[in-house]
C-alpha cells in the first residue's frame, strides 16, 4: 500500500507525532481484525470456565483455537501498543521520558508475545503428543 | 523576578459532563486498562504452560476468590464497553452516525449493549454446562 503522505510533509516533519498516517490506518485495521477475534475470546473463554477438566484438552489441541489464540495475542497486543503510543504522545510532554515509555511499550508488547505464542504452542503440542503417545 | 502563573479559565470544574466526551475519555480509560490486564492475563498463561499445577501457585487462592472475580468482570466489562465504543468509533471513520441526535443516541447504546453483553457473558459463564 503507498504511504499517502506528500514529500513535503514528510521532509517537514509536519504534525506533533511527526508521522501519524500509517498508525491511524493500523489502528483501524487492527480494530477490525479484532472483532472477530475478540468474539472467539470471549466465546473460548465462557466455554474454558465451564469445562470439566478432563475436557480441557479437546480444546486445547484444536488448531484452529491454536491459530486463533496466536493472532489474538498479536493483533491484540499491536493495536494496544498503538494505542499506548498515542495516549503516551497526549500526556508526557519531556522528550527522552516519551520516547524512553513509547519504546518501552512496544518492547514489553514484542516480549509478551513470543512468551504468549511460545507457550500457547508449547501446551497444543503437548497436548497433542499426550494423544498421540 | 519570578513570574506569576496566569489566570486559567475553569474547564474540567464548571463543564457538564455530556455522553459525547464522557464516552470518549472512557472509551481511553478503558483501553489502557485492557493493556495492563491483557500483560497480565498473558504472562499467567506463560506461567499456566510453563509451571506447575496452578492451584499450588501463590496467586491462586486470589485470583479464585471473589475478589479476583470481580477483577475479572471489571476488566471483561472494559473489553466489551472499548469494544462497543470502538465500533461507534469505525461508524464514524465511514462516515456514518455524525449528527447530534445519533452521537447522542449511539452513545447510550453503546453503554446499554456493553453491560447486556457483560451480564449474559458471565451469566453463561457460571452457569452453562460443557456438551449439555
Amino acid at each position: 500500500m503507498t504511504d499517502f503522505r506528500s514529500e513535503i510533509s514528510k521532509a517537514k516533519g509536519s504534525g506533533s507525532a511527526k508521522s501519524g498516517l500509517k498508525h491511524y490506518i493500523m489502528q483501524r485495521v487492527t480494530a477490525i481484525a479484532l472483532i472477530p477475534l475478540c468474539m472467539w475470546f470471549v466465546v473460548s473463554a465462557i466455554l474454558l470456565m465451564q469445562a470439566p477438566i478432563d475436557r480441557i484438552p479437546e480444546f486445547v489441541v484444536s488448531p484452529m483455537n491454536l491459530f486463533a489464540i496466536i493472532l489474538f495475542i498479536i493483533v491484540s497486543l499491536y493495536h494496544g501498543a498503538l494505542g499506548m503510543q498515542v495516549v503516551i504522545e497526549d500526556y508526557v510532554h519531556c522528550k527522552a521520558m516519551k520516547y524512553s515509555l513509547i519504546i518501552g511499550v512496544y518492547f514489553l508488547c514484542i516480549v509478551s508475545a513470543i512468551a504468549g505464542t511460545c507457550s500457547a504452542f508449547g501446551m497444543h503440542m503437548f497436548f497433542i503428543i499426550k494423544l498421540i503417545g | 523576578m519570578t513570574i506569576k502563573p496566569k489566570p486559567l479559565s475553569p474547564h474540567l470544574g464548571i463543564y457538564k459532563p455530556q455522553i459525547s466526551s464522557v464516552l470518549s475519555i472512557m472509551h481511553r480509560i478503558s483501553g489502557v486498562v485492557l493493556f495492563m490486564g491483557l500483560i497480565f492475563l498473558l504472562w499467567w498463561l506463560v506461567g499456566l504452560a510453563y509451571g506447575q499445577d496452578p492451584s499450588e501457585s501463590m496467586v491462586w487462592p486470589f485470583l479464585t476468590s471473589n475478589y479476583g472475580r470481580i477483577i475479572l468482570m471489571l476488566w471483561s466489562y472494559s473489553l466489551f464497553f472499548h469494544a462497543c465504543t470502538g465500533v461507534r468509533h469505525l461508524l464514524w471513520d465511514a462516515g456514518i452516525g455524525f449528527s447530534l441526535q445519533a452521537v447522542n443516541f449511539s452513545g447510550w447504546l453503546a453503554v446499554a449493549v456493553s453491560i447486556f453483553l457483560t451480564i449474559i457473558a458471565w451469566y453463561s459463564a457460571l452457569q452453562l454446562q460443557w456438551g449439555a
